[in-house]
């Protein structure tokens, strides 16, 4: 657009220069120009917004360098082949080697290795690290919960959010562009992977920690985990822990009959108020309440100290299994 | 959003009923207290297009003391639109007619006169006697503090306390009490 504007101004400056009559700027612009603009507009909205374009597809494009510069990036020393096969989906392996195939390019040449291997390895050696992590940081929290947790960091959501911030949209090789979600996190696995194959597991467990487990950061375990049924779950612990029989107490209440009510319940348990909660009624409140016990019981408030992500798991600690 | 943090959105809008007892109380001294706990002003979470007001009921407004001469001086103008519609009213006039209308005029004076000033006033609720309605009366939570003390008058004191309270000095027998 602008460009052709230029072109109409430039046309009207470069007249009076070429003659040699007296020296007269033209002011206006052509009239042909709006409505060609307007044209051009109209054309590029009918068309739609442009597809993503993929960076490999530009002619300076070397993906030897950027996959040497993703490993310095991190500031880890991977193996360059590794670290390929971890950016190559199946999918696209098979892609290729359909192609080779049509051209009659022998089976023996075909074989392009892909990332499942790698992924294999790298979600374990990922679960393992983060299970102990939890275990480490979390010790007071059920196995459920530290279940639930785990399973949110090591989802398709959060590990396709971490691989894309790490720059993997252009590495990956895959039948799709932009790359999907689940191709993003299994070639984040498939990198894990490739790390513990160059680096050693030590090195791979401290990827996971630095780049999974930060995840948690300033999120609300709450949205992580909510326990099904808090007021018999802290009657079950508080029977464990030997804390006295549950109570629940009206502390206060306003507008009772209005549609605005507000209920606060404290719950006690051997005289000791373990927490307090509001709520429309008496059973929201109660559940509130005991939730926020939970909370103190389980040391997954929200004001709780901020995980210590400088944390050495030992790597004995870590069950890595089969 | 966790179940936590809807209820604690729920505690923060709360609307919580104060009560206040007008005995003795200044009208236009108590309209100032009374509106800041209309508009929620004493809330941290107040903002002029933040909904936060609370309720306030108030009792015994025949009962409210103007100050100094205001019965007599103080006049309430109406005009009814038409042509001399116009009207003036004294304060004493006023309190004869409707006991709570004093009371009501402060407060609703006391506001700007913005668009929601008359929704606020629909959260004040006034009883010319100290009888409120079961409804009303338990949902109230909190009685706001009144700014003076009400004094005890010698003719609400029972005539036995009278009697028995004790004398600096006795009349002489001879004495005639008017």
């Amino acid at each position: 657009m602008s460009f052709l504007r230029s072109v109409a101004g430039a046309l009207v400056l470069a007249r009076p220069l070429n003659s040699s009559r007296t020296v007269q700027t033209r002011r206006h612009i052509k009239r042909w120009v709006a409505p060609t603009l307007r044209e051009l507009a109209h054309r590029q909205q009918k068309q739609g917004p442009q597809k993503p374009e993929p960076r490999a597809g530009y002619v300076e494009w070397n993906y030897r360098s950027e996959l040497f510069a993703f490993g310095k990036r991190l500031g880890e020393n991977f193996e360059l082949p590794q670290l390929q096969e971890a950016f190559t989906q199946r999918s696209y392996a098979h892609q290729e080697e359909e192609k080779q195939r049509k051209l009659g390019i022998e089976e023996g040449d075909l074989k392009i290795a892909d990332n499942q291997e790698l992924a294999k390895m790298g979600s374990h050696i990922a679960r393992a690290y983060v299970e102990a992590f939890l275990k480490q940081s979390l010790p007071k929290v059920p196995k459920e919960g530290q279940e639930a947790i785990a399973s949110y960091l090591l989802s398709t959501e959060t590990l396709a959010n971490v691989s894309s911030h790490l720059g993997t949209k252009d590495l990956i090789f895959t039948t799709e562009y932009p790359p999907s979600p689940e191709s993003l996190a299994e070639s984040l696995q498939a990198v894990i992977g490739a790390l513990a194959d160059s680096s050693g597991v030590e090195r791979a467990f401290l990827f996971v920690r630095d780049f999974i487990c930060t995840q948690l950061n300033q999120k609300d375990l709450l949205d992580l985990w909510t326990p099904k049924q808090p007021v018999q779950l802290l009657e079950e612990i508080c029977q464990q822990r030997k804390l006295g029989e549950v109570e629940p107490r009206l502390l206060g209440d306003c507008g009772k009959n209005t549609v605005l009510a507000a209920y606060h319940v404290g719950i006690y348990a051997n005289r000791q108020l373990l927490g307090k909660g509001f709520g429309e009624d008496v059973p929201t409140a109660t559940e509130t309440a005991a939730l926020d016990a939970l909370q103190s019981l389980f040391d997954i408030h929200e004001n709780r100290r901020p995980f210590d992500f400088g944390l050495q798991v030992e790597t004995k600690n870590v069950r890595l299994g089969n | 959003m966790s179940i936590a943090k809807r209820v604690q959105q729920w505690a923060t809008f709360a609307r919580t009923w104060h009560i206040y007892d007008c005995t003795w109380q200044n009208p236009f001294e108590s309209a100032a207290l009374v509106k800041t706990h209309l508009m929620g002003l004493h809330k941290p979470i107040y903002h002029p297009m933040n909904d936060c007001g609370d309720h306030v009921v108030l009792i015994n407004t025949k009962e409210i003391a103007l100050p100094g001469d205001e019965w007599i001086k103080r006049v309430y103008f109406h005009h009814t639109g038409y042509p001399g519609g116009a009207s003036w009213t004294l304060a004493w006039q006023l309190h004869e007619k409707d006991p709570t209308m004093v009371m009501k005029k402060a407060v609703y004076n006391s506001m700007h006169g913005n668009l929601q000033r008359r929704h606020t006033m629909q959260r004040l609720h006034l009883f010319s006697g100290d009888s409120v309605p079961d409804e009303i009366l338990q949902n109230v939570t909190n009685q706001i503090r009144t700014p003076r003390t009400v004094p005890q008058r010698l003719d609400h004191i029972d005539k036995e306390t009278l009697e028995n309270f004790p004398t600096i000095m006795d009349y002489p027998k001879d004495y005639i009490l008017r």
